[in-house]
């Protein structure tokens, strides 16, 4: 069977559906603190014209800093939802994922979040992947060796913005210095 | 063997950057996306909890126990949600949000000076049962004129009726947002976002089908509409990757 189509979100996606904790992973299931390192993920979101996209819809999907994948009932979510305000600023709290071995392959991912982007125009979302700097597992990443232009690759790592566990990502929906998007 | 997932067919999926629609000019971006390659990240997704839906979450026609009913014409719509095998998904979260019987969203984006009723706000949410069942209990929302924005925007866009669909499948790459369309609407053919799926075929899935059977004895018409979501996840595909 062919996949339904997708259609935009459109501007008048429901604040309730964006609960306060949704942008808050390090908060558990059951409300409860998570141990992990804390991490800070803040950045903008602009439109061709350089204007900030305001009520975008931003989710995140992650491993938890073990580097497993959330099941049904784990504390940790490892699902968060926010929106951009009048800045197209955003923001989300959450613990630094883990790497892990791909199944059945020689391969082990670095740590890294997967980032969707909802939201009025977007006729399809957006989505892509974020690399920690530093992190010696990105040299052998196929997911992102196979953005093949280094200085696209280079805009998938995160920028350390001040105090240490703070990450800097804008998204630059399209023009010069465009965000890289993997396929939907 | 890993689990990647099937690329979605163009012609089956809208166009990205769609003449007359402004903000779909601005925002589209101009690089063709990037591969994705199968991993974990794609093949897993979020799970909710049944147990945190309220009860009435699924009736829209009703905002709270006691109040009267939303005005214009009750419907139901009810349907399943599939995967690309035809099998069901359990445990799916549909949220729904849509116009008033006016077409007037209740937010803070719409500047349209068409009446609300204050006993509608629009918003509901309701899980897939063992069969992949949901059942919506709402009203027929009222097409609404598309506020003018400047160049690159059609003037005199009216949006068809419509409710909007967002949908968590089993696995991040299963993620659907999606809108859903009524049967026998002349606006159906004039819209730019339905109009933009080229494939005659997928389109036209977008519409519900009336189901005169599903009508209830408190008046409420029936629809019925499946969502397929992409992803066969109990047989992983050959890696076919070097
Ligand atoms: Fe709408």
């Amino acid at each position: 069977m062919i996949p339904t189509a997708f259609q935009t979100a459109g501007p008048f996606f429901p604040a309730q559906f964006i609960r306060p904790e949704d942008h808050d992973l390090t908060v558990g299931r059951r409300g409860e603190r998570l141990s992990g390192q804390v991490i800070e993920l803040e950045g903008r979101v602009f439109d061709g014209s350089g204007d900030p996209m305001v009520n975008a819809i931003l989710e995140l999907w992650q491993a938890d800093p073990d580097g497993k994948f959330p099941a049904a009932g784990d504390a940790f979510r490892g699902w968060g939802r926010t929106w951009t305000d009048d800045d197209g600023r955003y923001r989300f709290r959450t613990l630094k994922p883990g790497p892990y071995p791909v199944p059945g392959q020689a391969w082990t991912r670095p740590p890294h979040l997967s980032l969707m982007v909802l939201g009025s125009g977007l006729m399809r979302p957006l989505v892509t992947q974020l690399f920690f700097p530093d992190e010696p597992l990105n040299q052998t990443d196929r997911q992102l060796l196979a953005v093949t232009d280094p200085v696209a690759r280079g805009r998938l790592i995160l920028e350390p913005a001040g105090p240490s566990g703070v990450f800097r990502f804008d998204i630059r929906l399209r023009g010069d210095r465009e965000t890289p998007f993997l396929a939907d | 063997m890993t689990d990647t997932f099937r690329p979605y067919d163009d012609a089956t999926q809208p166009v990205r950057a769609v003449v007359g629609y402004r903000k779909s000019l601005l925002r589209t971006p101009g690089q063709v996306p990037w591969p994705r390659i199968g991993a974990p990240a794609d093949a897993t997704g979020p799970s909710f909890d049944p147990a945190a839906l309220r009860p009435g979450e699924h009736d829209l026609a009703v905002v709270a126990p006691g109040r009267p009913r939303a005005l214009g014409q009750l419907i139901v719509v009810t349907g399943r949600v599939l995967d690309e095998d035809g099998r069901p998904v359990r445990n799916a979260l549909l949220e729904c949000w849509q116009a008033n019987a006016a077409g007037k969203y209740i937010h803070h984006n719409d500047p349209s000076p068409v009446p609300i009723d204050p006993n509608f706000v629009g918003v509901g949410r309701v899980m897939t049962d063992e069969r992949g069942q949901y059942r919506i209990r709402t009203i027929k929302p009222g097409g609404y004129a598309v506020p003018f924005d400047g160049e690159g925007q059609l003037s005199g866009w009216w949006r068809p009726p419509h409710i909007h669909f967002s949908i968590f499948g089993p696995a991040f790459a299963s993620r659907l947002v999606t809108q859903m369309y009524f049967p026998g609407e002349p606006l159906n053919e004039r819209d730019l976002l339905l109009n933009s799926i080229r494939d005659q075929a997928a389109r036209l899935r977008l519409i519900g089908a009336f189901a005169p059977e599903l009508s209830t004895q408190d008046g409420a018409l029936g629809f019925r509409h499946d969502f397929v979501l992409r992803g066969r996840f109990e047989t992983p595909f050959e890696d076919d990757h070097p």
